[in-house]
């Protein structure tokens, strides 16, 4: 029985159910209506109809924003419960994962936390008005932060990028159209709904749509990314999903893209040096692997271990594998929970049990497994471990994980912090994008860099309006 | 073969012998009444389940996982399918850092053929350890060609290398009245090969178990496409870039010194090949124009060397009623819609019907019935699964699921896999094939799950084009 899922343009709820599309994860169908009888609707009219949200101050952004994050209160909240109720059945994290996930969605929305995030990523000045700096010239620069008319390729794994990016959008003031993924429609459209449930005229409601179309629909993409109605893509999403957008880009349309990669973790050898200090590194470890069951991009999926790989570094490294598992499965039900795992995986997982003699496999099935690489290499299938299952790989020294940084490489959690501060700069030569502490990777500062830039900052058009007095300045032609 | 004078098979042969079933004339295959067949085909998964889990390792932990010591139906074979994956599941560092004792090990836990005489030392590269192999064993190893990731190794023996050609053989005839050659060839007609005359991936090793058996070893009357040899290193490299590229570290990619030192032959190789291929060209056109010759290959080198032969001049080339045999389908390429009509013209013999097989059987191989189905030949058992739960679905009417096999023709492996691929399974009992033929078939497509749930990893016999020469680039790139 398909569900259904609205159109939303700018504070209008169309509810036609015209086309039907199938859920990822073989999960739920969905009905929802057709864009391309929308698309003229669903663009800016005029670049300046950007001019209402612009006229606001930020303070007045922050109370909407603060004001939404009460209504998005789960157990008053129907958009958020119907969310919840689609969502354990399409994406892989167990309910007690989704509930609290949603449970925890409006506390992103507070006055406190959106002005840190303006004031740290962009300045709220730079948002409210002409910051003026004086030059060595004498030339007088004032700089603003505008907001652009952009388009919002949404993931599907957890809903943090749609909270994300509707705040994101107020604070500067764009102009959004959500393009939701299949396996998560109905997050974003929860939240547009409840805006406009709230504050059906307000700016912040009337430059927000939602809408879903299959990826690579030239129907649609073919007359929304152009440079005279977009301005700004921000695409998450795999390769697959970037190659549709990438034959759009052309100047005058900027693609910011947060695209998935993978992240690991490193445990120096003070970690084992007995028992209880092995109990206590393994509980943060459980975290950065389990976390929202492994989907998300900054899980960790390798563990490098400082154990050794001589027999005493073995064995060292066998016991934090047990210990690692009970850890997993110690995870309170928020956090992470048991799940089958992907056939694929599955399948490489059963292999290594039947053929390999070089790695030992602790656990299996849906209650998460470690697998303990007897020698300094992680599995060949790395890049497909989910579902909570890691590789624990042991080392000699710290050399290796190092040089397992690549271009691809997120997060990388360490523990100590002494050794985090150690090799930082090297890890990010090869290509890392964020360094934690063990434990924190999925608790995400927000506030600042992501994917190794600042996204908030590339989301504004940036603009400079200089003035030259004569007298200051010398004319070109007087010089 | 030996068949009572009233035509019926000899069951109690079959099932003392039960690869003998890939033997028996395609009449005879597709003439079994279902009870009987199912009875020879229990008989031999018994048999082999018997033989081979006290020598082969892999199966035997495998049965203990699944809590089965015996074999009572044939239901139960297929709890004891191997993933493709177990055939390449040696760690990636023993290739790239040339550990290849380890390699046998790891080879001898899937294999009942005796490794144990097998010394390795001084193996540099994939070619040399499976050239060992072949030289200090009975095994035959095959390698896949993955076009991400890692190859896979088969290890079938000396005697499934005969049973493959024997099926082959067979084959070639039709069912009952149908047109099909009973004389296929093999032996006393030329033979044009589509494919490298030598190398460890399947259809090599084919052509060399032909020129052995067939031909006595005379390869004057054999012409491959080319002469050489196909590397398994570098289809592994090439894997291993694709790999590396898909991690963001392609660039880091090692190469072992051995393989470096094979760089300036394989490079000379790859300049070679216009050659070959124009040789190739004028071989068959002047030694057998117009003659009855035995044609042989795999669907992507027969249509892309037919179309540019054509684009040479050179057309019409064999007797018409010459034997073809043409086995996979499009393999992802894209073929000009007049492929069919362009082979023809190119050979002068009508397209023949298309073989389906898979290389991890001693013998899968069958020709499209005049329906256009493939029918399953007897020494396989089929098994349909559920592809996310895994569930066997019911051995009744039409099912559509992920294809399992049993073939009961391994002697010296366990013949129990799980294929990639999405099938719709006639039983051929409510609603029998027209053509005749008795048994289970294949109904409409076969789509490979990879590309049904968007993954990109293909396995196929005949190589993606274009990764082995990137390959080729990657090393003749890299600095002395």
């Amino acid at each position: 029985m398909p569900y259904h899922v609205p159109l939303i343009i700018r504070g209008r709820i169309i509810d036609d159910a015209d086309l039907e599309f199938g859920g990822r994860r073989g999960g739920a169908q969905f009905t929802t209506p057709d864009v391309k009888q929308h698309l003229a609707a669903l663009t800016l009219q005029h670049p300046s109809d950007l001019s209402d949200i612009h006229a606001l101050r930020s303070e007045e952004i922050f109370d909407y924003l603060d004001a939404l994050g009460q209504a998005l209160s789960f157990e008053r909240n129907p958009f958020l419960q119907e969310a919840y109720e689609l969502s354990i059945h399409t994406s892989g994290l167990t309910p007690g994962i989704v509930r609290h996930l949603y449970s925890t969605l409006g506390s992103l929305f507070s006055r406190d936390f959106v002005r840190e995030l303006a004031e740290n990523a962009i300045g709220v000045r730079y948002l409210d008005g002409w910051v003026p700096r004086r030059m060595a010239s004498g030339c007088v620069c004032n700089v603003r932060a505008f907001g652009a008319r952009a388009v919002h390729v949404l993931a599907g794994n957890v809903p943090m990028p749609s909270a994300l990016g509707v705040i994101r959008n107020a604070i500067i003031r764009s102009d959004a159209i959500f393009k939701t993924p299949s396996n998560d429609p109905i997050t974003a459209a929860a939240i547009a709904r409840t805006m406009v449930a709230m504050a059906p005229d307000h700016p912040v409601t009337r430059h927000l749509s939602v809408a879903y179309w299959k990826g690579g629909d030239a129907g649609v993409e073919a007359e929304l990314y152009r440079p005279d109605r977009i301005e700004k893509i921000i695409a998450w999403g795999g390769y697959a999903s970037i190659t549709h957008i990438a034959k759009y880009i052309q100047p005058g349309i900027d693609l910011i893209t947060m695209d998935p990669k993978l992240s690991s973790s490193i445990i120096g050898r003070q970690a084992f040096v007995d028992e209880s200090s092995m109990r206590a590194v393994a509980e943060r470890a459980a975290l950065d692997v389990a976390y929202f069951n492994q989907q998300a991009c900054a899980n960790a999926r390798v563990v490098y271990i400082e154990t050794g790989t001589d027999e005493a570094g073995l064995a060292k490294a066998n016991r934090f594998g047990q210990v690692l598992l009970e850890a997993i499965r110690a995870l309170p039900a928020h956090c992470s929970g048991a799940v089958a795992l992907d056939p694929d995986l599955a399948e490489e997982v059963q292999s290594l049990r039947m053929v390999s003699s070089e790695h030992r496999i602790f656990g299996g099935g849906q209650d998460g497994a470690v697998i303990v690489s007897q020698h300094s290499e992680p599995v060949d299938f790395a890049p497909l471990l989910n579902n909570r299952v890691a590789n624990l790989v042991p080392v000699p020294d710290l050399e290796i994980p190092i040089e397992a940084v690549t271009a691809y490489t997120q997060t990388i959690g360490i523990y100590p912090d002494s050794l985090k501060e150690q090799i930082r700069d090297r890890l990010v030569f090869n290509g890392a994008q964020r360094i934690v502490s063990l434990g924190y990777a999925c608790k995400a500062a927000m506030a600042g860099p992501h994917d190794g830039m600042e996204p908030l900052r590339r989301m504004c058009k940036w603009i400079s309006d200089e003035t030259n007095d004569p007298e200051r300045v010398a004319l070109l032609s007087r010089s | 073969m030996n068949t009572a004078a009233s035509g019926a098979v000899d069951r109690d042969a079959l099932k003392a012998a039960p690869h003998r079933l890939i033997e028996l004339s395609v009449t005879e295959k597709f003439s079994f009444e279902r009870d009987d067949l199912e009875d020879i085909q229990l008989a031999g998964l018994k048999k082999r389940f018997a033989e081979l889990s006290g020598r082969v390792a892999v199966l035997r932990r495998f049965a203990e996982d699944q809590n089965l010591s015996g074999i009572r139906t044939l239901e139960d074979g297929a709890l004891l399918l191997f993933p493709h994956t177990f055939y390449k599941s040696y760690p990636s560092s023993a290739i790239e850092t040339c550990r290849f004792d380890a390699m046998t090990r790891w080879l001898g836990t899937l294999t009942a053929v005796d490794l144990s005489r097998v010394d390795a030392t001084g193996c540099a590269t994939i070619d040399d350890w499976i050239d060992r192999l072949d030289a200090q064993s009975d095994l035959r190893v095959r390698h896949s060609s993955g076009t991400s990731g890692k190859l896979s190794f088969v290890p079938l023996s000396t005697i499934e290398s005969h049973s493959a050609i024997m099926g082959m053989k067979r084959a070639m005839q039709g069912f009952g009245d149908e047109p099909g050659t009973h004389d296929s060839g093999f032996g006393t007609l030329p033979l044009i090969a589509f494919g490298y005359r030598h190398g460890t991936q399947s259809f090599p090793r084919s052509i060399d178990a032909i020129i052995r058996e067939f031909y006595a070893g005379d390869e004057s009357r054999v012409v491959c496409l080319n002469p050489g040899r196909v590397s398994a290193d570098l289809a592994s490299l090439a894997g291993r870039l694709e790999g590396a590229q898909a991690r963001g570290a392609r660039s880091r990619t090692q190469i072992s010194a051995a393989l470096l030192a094979r760089r300036e032959q394989l490079l000379r190789e790859q300049a070679e090949a216009p050659r070959h291929l124009q040789n190739f060209y004028d071989t068959i056109a002047t030694r057998y124009r117009g003659e009855r010759v035995l044609l042989q290959g795999v669907t992507p080198p027969v249509v892309e060397t037919a179309v540019e032969g054509l684009k040479r001049g050179f057309e019409r080339l064999f007797a018409p009623d010459s034997p073809f045999f043409i086995a996979g389908g499009a393999k992802g390429r894209a073929f000009p819609a007049d492929y069919r009509e362009q082979v023809e013209r190119f050979t002068n013999v009508p397209f023949p019907p298309t073989g389906y097989g898979m290389s991890e059987a001693a013998s899968a191989i069958t020709r499209m019935c005049p329906r256009g189905h493939y029918h399953i030949v007897p020494n396989l058992i089929p098994y349909l699964l559920d592809p996310d739960t895994g569930a066997v679905l019911p051995r009744r009417g039409t099912q559509t699921g992920r294809l399992g096999i049993f073939d009961v023709g391994c002697q010296t492996r366990w013949g129990g896999f799980l294929t990639g691929d999405e099938i719709t399974l006639n039983w051929g009992d409510a609603a029998p094939c027209g053509c005749g033929r008795k048994g289970t078939f294949i109904d409409g497509e076969i789509r490979r799950y990879s590309e049904l749930r968007g993954g990109d990893d293909k396995i196929t016999c005949a190589g993606a084009p274009g990764i082995q020469d990137r390959a080729l680039q990657f090393i003749a790139g890299i600095a002395d």
